[in-house]
């Protein structure tokens, strides 16, 4: 698993795919800290809000990078697919880390955070970007080839599942009662955004853990979906 | 020769049915050559052999349950972004190899293809031929024993052509079992021991091609005193022995390398007294 983590993180970084989603990403971050103080939890769930999406981008254009044909090869000599697709999710995985911690660590060294600033609120700051990261992985790589064979679609379905995991509350609100249940078949982004919106983290215990739980299963049941739905036979992109 | 791979009752069906129960048993050292129109299915049996496709229903069994399988594709993945000794290196811990027997490897495959002075070279500037040839040994990575390799000569040029035949030829004389699809006769007629043509989903003919003869050349040369040391850098000799006083040198060479040996000898002031031609059975 560490060689193929190694040659993906490696590949990824020779192809440049990266720049475009991670430029993007810095940029909302250095403008998100422009005027200081600013108040640790809800500045901290704003950016992760924008890993969330931006990692989308980066998943969509990892799973991409390699040659379908070299995905062949690849997956032969580590003598299995599971392995070869669970280490492009660890790859993934890592980046999530590095960038949760840039994220909380940039506001920190630059004394961009007002005097609310503790540990455990730092903590909460990194958790938040890594469960987001975490969820928006495993939320795009349903979009990929290996299920989606046409990567128009790729993106219009994830772009789609985005805007609404994000509006699910003002969703939940439009729809008609009886249908309102189905909003909490989406991705829990908004119940992180409103429990952030407070500056006391006492407040926010013991919600934070079930929310953190509830995304984290979230993202597992994702990733075993994506594997569930490869072994039905979305294997179109192998056989042609 | 005993049986390597056994195929059983073979079905594919991907959209529309591409072979039905097709059976073929590939023998150990044979070198198997697969023919057929566009859309046969000799591709699609190739990754089925080399467990990238499953089958629809039928069977694959290897003897052998050790048996290595090394895939070739008909073209090399598009946009590698690493040298030759790089992607080799990392195809070669994916496989579980350690750094310091990769190395070693990897050297020696970058010599017997004649890729040793591009090892760092990036794969994207090479030609088809040497992207082939990498190609080839990422498959021999791990000391393979059956060789599976779709369509090896396609849109390469002569030389190219020229140069993976030989390679070829050489692994098939090493013992290596060498399954290929192809459309290119010289290379049936020179490296398959028996062909099999697909169409109309199943194997519609099978036999043995026509061998044109291999020969090697011997050659005879007075020394003229003249030290031989030279000899032992030149490829293609396969038996050299000096008789008499040392002033007859008896040759055996590879057909290839016959006119450059000749060249060289006579630039070292060395007499051919005879050539003969020799068929080898």
């Amino acid at each position: 698993m560490k060689a193929l983590i190694s040659y993906y993180f490696l590949d990824y970084i020779k192809s440049y795919r990266y720049v475009p989603p991670l430029t993007i990403y810095l940029v909302a971050l250095f403008l998100n800290y422009t005027y200081k103080p600013n108040p640790v939890l809800s500045s901290t769930a704003v950016t992760a809000l924008y890993l969330f999406l931006l990692m989308v981008w980066f998943t969509l254009s990892f799973f991409h990078t390699e040659d379908p044909t070299q995905q062949h090869l690849t997956i032969l000599h580590a003598k299995s697919k599971v392995k070869m697709f669970l280490s492009k999710y660890m790859t993934m995985f890592l980046c999530v880390i590095v960038l949760s911690v840039f994220s909380v660590a940039y506001p920190v060294v630059f004394g961009m955070f007002g005097a609310d600033i503790s540990i455990l609120k730092l903590i909460i700051g990194v958790l938040n970007h890594f469960f987001l990261g975490v969820l928006s992985v495993s939320m795009a790589a349903l979009f990929t080839r290996e299920i989606i064979k046409n990567p128009g679609t790729g993106w219009l379905g994830v772009s789609f599942v985005l805007l609404v995991s994000i509006a699910s509350t003002g969703l939940r609100h439009a729809l008609p009662n009886f249908l309102q249940w189905t909003v909490w078949v989406l991705p829990p982004v908004p119940h992180l955004m409103s429990l952030m919106e407070g500056s006391n983290v006492a407040s926010i215990f013991p919600a934070i853990g079930f929310v953190y739980l509830w995304l984290g299963g979230y993202s597992a049941v994702l990733i075993l979906l994506y594997f569930w739905l490869q072994n039905r036979g979305f294997w179109r992109f192998y056989d042609g | 020769m005993a049986t390597l791979i056994e195929v059983q009752e073979l079905t594919k069906t991907y959209f529309t049915r591409i072979f039905s129960n097709l059976s073929l048993s590939v023998n150990e050292g044979e070198a198997l050559a697969i023919r057929g129109d566009n859309g046969s299915g000799k591709s699609t049996l190739l990754k089925i052999l080399a467990g990238i496709t499953k089958p629809t229903h039928g069977t694959v069994k290897c003897m052998n349950p050790d048996t290595m399988i090394g895939y070739v594709p008909e073209n090399f993945p598009y946009n590698i972004r690493f040298t030759a000794e790089q992607y080799l290196y990392h195809m070669g811990r994916i496989r579980g190899f350690s750094g310091s027997t990769l190395q070693n490897r990897i050297s020696s495959l970058l010599y017997q293809f004649h890729l040793g002075d591009q090892r760092t070279n990036a794969i994207g500037t090479f030609s088809k031929g040497m992207k082939q040839k990498v190609g080839m040994m990422q498959a021999l990575l791990e000391e393979s024993d059956v060789l599976l390799l779709d369509e090896p000569l396609s849109g390469l040029d002569l030389d190219a052509r020229n140069d993976l035949e030989s390679i070829l030829y050489r692994l098939k004389s090493d013992g290596l079992t060498i399954l290929f699809t192809c459309h290119d006769k010289k290379l049936l007629n020179n490296i398959a021991d028996r062909v099999i043509v697909l169409g109309n989903q199943r194997i519609q003919s099978e036999y043995v091609p026509a061998k044109k003869s291999r020969f090697h050349v011997k050659i005879e040369a007075d020394t003229n005193d003249q030290n031989l040391d030279f000899l032992d850098e030149i490829d293609g000799i396969i038996s050299k022995k000096q008789t008499g006083n040392g002033d007859l040198l008896l040759m055996d060479v590879e057909r290839s390398a016959s006119d450059r040996l000749l060249l060289t000898l006579i630039q070292h002031g060395i007499s051919i007294q005879s050539l003969r031609r020799e068929d080898e059975k």
